[in-house]
């Protein structure tokens, strides 16, 4: 084990990413429906008797799910539950990117964290209903996505699973932040996954926060949430770890983590508004250094009112962007989904649009519609992440020359 | 290595479960300290987590209770290191909404996630610092501890809240019998309040170069999955002292090792230790070694 005593100070950069989503398996057809503002919802099934009929979703295709079963690890394949093979997948596909093979030496020691809400939904759910045993289906404990990750990847330092609703991607990346800055490793495998739950699908239901039209985040219009599936992935790495040569997509600065302590299920105004401080503090920026936020943008009335007001009173100057017009709603994963995107942003100085009408946005707020925009000289992205039960988490990554 | 002292420790566990499934010998004021608001959506992990929290004594900086009550906040961080959580209350809403349909109550879902039982937590007692929920399978309570004290250590709060363990749901025993089977689940959740302060360190070891995750078992008794507790009374000669802490034996549910643990550490000396080790069916292992430094402060 190497010494916990390591400064404050190391840098901490993203050297791999990957994805997989209702645009598909790999974070290319990820970018391509982003900046196209592409959606591709779908009809969900009815869950329980009364349940409307017509309520739309993001899955991930058949194809693509089948493309990534074949990429895993012949355990995840005999007893393929959704959230390891999006998880593995993902994972494996931001360790190429980064150059690493999996078992390679950058790994003996590396953190393997995963956010996710919903967990190993569907072998939980089997069991209750009756459909599959947890001899068939390998368990529903959330811990065993990261562990088979982990095993997938050939990493042997700390492995845990982070559940914070849909923050919890985000919670991830801060957890192996921290422990990268402390020294336990210097790299890490972190991301966010979560399958279709019908769990989550009835409970949103309930609350009558799904329906029939689809997410149109920020637009005066907007009415339901889209629930969606998928995972992603990034590789970190501390400054002392980069291979001579590479090119990070970004430094990661800070991601503040902070709970409204307010409702159950509502966003509190002030409680978010603390956790935009938070990140800026810790990342020692103020909020002008912004220059692209992705935001939670959820399409719900509550959660685009308050972000859009904070965006509107302090951050005049920041392009917003929110995916879940395009993607859905990732759950657990949505803040991977916004990191994953923020690192392309980095890359390729674009900000993809929110396929919503540009007459329809919210008076004031400087949200990227229609074409993607380019953004020279691009500093700092932050990326949004919120649940319910007052989870908040906010990164924030800077570009690297 | 993290410094910090420990300002209480307390173990909530039934005796055993009631013919209905309800579990039995639990404190007697416990429906009286967690009120009755919601309550019938709550699962007895939620509600053994809130019953802890409100008994667990004032931390500093929280105001007192009459503060609390009339809502000031803190910056508390809570962690919460379980490996079913709230499996009951998930599994209980897709059985009733297969049974009710649309009359199914909205009140369910916010009590049916899998972080739940720390969103209610950070609710009751106002805290809005870091807040987590975290599995690392029987690995938890090491890994919990180290987000817990790394709040403090960063100065992200003054207070972190860690409560580690599990209340078995039917289906939480069927899963973890399939990953360790013949494993104890004992039902207990463990709540410990950590302050910022220099009486104790931490130094953790997550066993990095020396386990191979998914090499053959090795179930010999010093490898099994669980967690085991050690105090070092006179450093450079180690002596176990299993007898010490019987609870921390043999029990999947760390919720037991880590008030054994946290307890002795409260107990410790100057320069003596007290280490946990936590191992998985897999292979995987981690431990934390704390160590009472020569100024303390109450504990």
């Amino acid at each position: 084990m190497r010494s916990s005593s390591t400064p404050e100070q190391t840098r901490v950069f993203v050297t791999g990413v990957g994805m997989i989503s209702p645009a598909g398996a790999g974070t290319a057809p990820f970018w391509d429906d982003l900046c196209a503002g592409r959606p591709r919802f779908e009809e969900l099934t009815p869950l329980y008797p009364g349940m409307k009929s017509g309520i739309l979703g993001g899955r991930v295709p058949a194809a693509a799910y089948e493309s990534a079963l074949s990429e895993v690890s012949a355990e995840t394949r005999e007893r393929p539950r959704a959230a390891s093979v999006f998880a593995e997948y993902a994972a494996l596909e931001a360790l190429r990117d980064a150059g690493i093979a999996p078992g390679a030496r950058e790994l003996r020691d590396a953190v393997v964290c995963v956010g996710s809400s919903d967990g190993q939904a569907d072998a939980l759910e089997d069991l209750v209903a009756d459909r599959r045993d947890i001899g068939e289906s390998g368990g529903f404990s959330s811990y065993s996505i990261s562990d088979t990750v982990a095993r997938a990847v050939g990493a042997h330092g700390p492995v845990f699973t982070a559940q914070s609703t849909c923050a919890s991607a985000n919670v991830a990346l801060s957890c192996a932040l921290e422990m990268l800055r402390s020294g336990v490793a210097d790299t890490a495998v972190v991301g966010g996954c979560d399958p279709y739950s019908e769990k989550n699908i009835i409970g949103f239901a309930t609350l009558q926060a799904i329906g029939r039209t689809p997410c149109r985040p920020f637009a005066g219009n907007r009415r339901y949430v889209t629930p969606s599936e998928g995972a992603g992935f990034l590789v970190l790495q501390t400054e002392q770890a980069l291979r001579p040569g590479g090119q990070p997509y970004g430094e990661v600065l800070a991601v503040a983590v902070s709970n409204d302590a307010s409702h159950p299920t509502a966003p509190d105004r002030e409680g978010v508004a603390a956790c935009h401080r938070r990140a800026l503090a810790e990342a020692g920026l103020g909020a002008d250094d912004i220059d692209v936020i992705y935001a939670h943008g959820t399409g719900s009335r509550a959660n685009d009112t308050i972000e859009a007001g904070i965006f509107t009173e302090h951050y005049p100057n920041a392009a917003v962007t929110a995916i879940k017009g395009t993607v859905g709603h990732l759950m657990g994963a949505a803040g991977a989904a916004g990191s994953v995107a923020a690192c392309l942003t980095l890359r390729h100085g674009l900000v993809p649009p929110t396929p919503v009408d540009s007459e329809d946005v919210e008076p004031g707020l400087k949200l990227v519609t229609g074409a993607p925009l380019a953004v020279p000289g691009l500093r700092h992205v932050q990326s949004n992440a919120f649940g319910f039960g007052g989870n908040n988490a906010i990164a924030i990554f800077r570009g690297t020359p | 290595m993290f410094a910090f002292d420990l300002s209480q420790v307390a173990l909530c566990a039934p005796e055993g479960i009631t013919e209905s499934g309800e579990p039995a010998g639990l404190p007697a004021d416990l429906h009286e300290v967690i009120g009755s608001t919601g309550d019938q959506f709550r699962d007895w992990f939620t509600r053994l987590c809130l019953y802890l929290v409100h008994t667990g004594g004032e931390t500093p900086g929280a105001g007192g209770s009459a503060a609390r009550a009339s809502g000031t906040r803190t910056d508390e961080t809570v962690v919460i290191g379980t490996e079913y959580g709230n499996t009951a209350a998930l599994a209980r809403l897709q059985r009733d909404a297969a049974s009710k349909g649309r009359l199914l109550s909205a009140q369910y879902f916010p009590n049916a996630t899998s972080s739940s039982a720390a969103a209610f937590v950070n609710l009751s007692i106002g805290a809005t610092g870091r807040n987590m929920t975290l599995n690392g399978g029987t690995l938890t309570p090491v890994l919990a501890l180290w987000q817990a004290l790394s709040a403090l250590e960063r100065g992200r709060s003054d207070v972190s809240r860690l409560l580690v363990g599990d209340v078995y749901s039917p289906e939480a025993l069927r899963d973890a019998d399939h990953d360790a089977p013949g494993v104890t689940c004992r039902s207990g959740v463990t709540h410990a309040t950590l302050v910022r302060g220099h009486g104790l360190t931490a130094a953790f070891d997550f066993g990095t170069g020396h386990d191979a995750p998914g090499d053959a078992r090795d179930d010999t008794p010093d490898n099994a999955p669980g967690a085991r507790v050690e105090v070092i009374r006179d450093p450079g000669h180690p002596a176990l002292t299993g007898d010490t802490v019987p609870a921390a034996a043999h029990d999947r549910n760390g919720a037991f090792a880590t008030d054994a643990f946290l307890r002795l550490a409260g107990t410790l000396r100057a320069g003596e230790r007290a280490v946990l080790t936590c191992r998985t069916a897999t292979g995987r292992r981690a431990g934390v070694t704390v160590t009472r430094q020569k100024v303390t402060t109450d504990a």
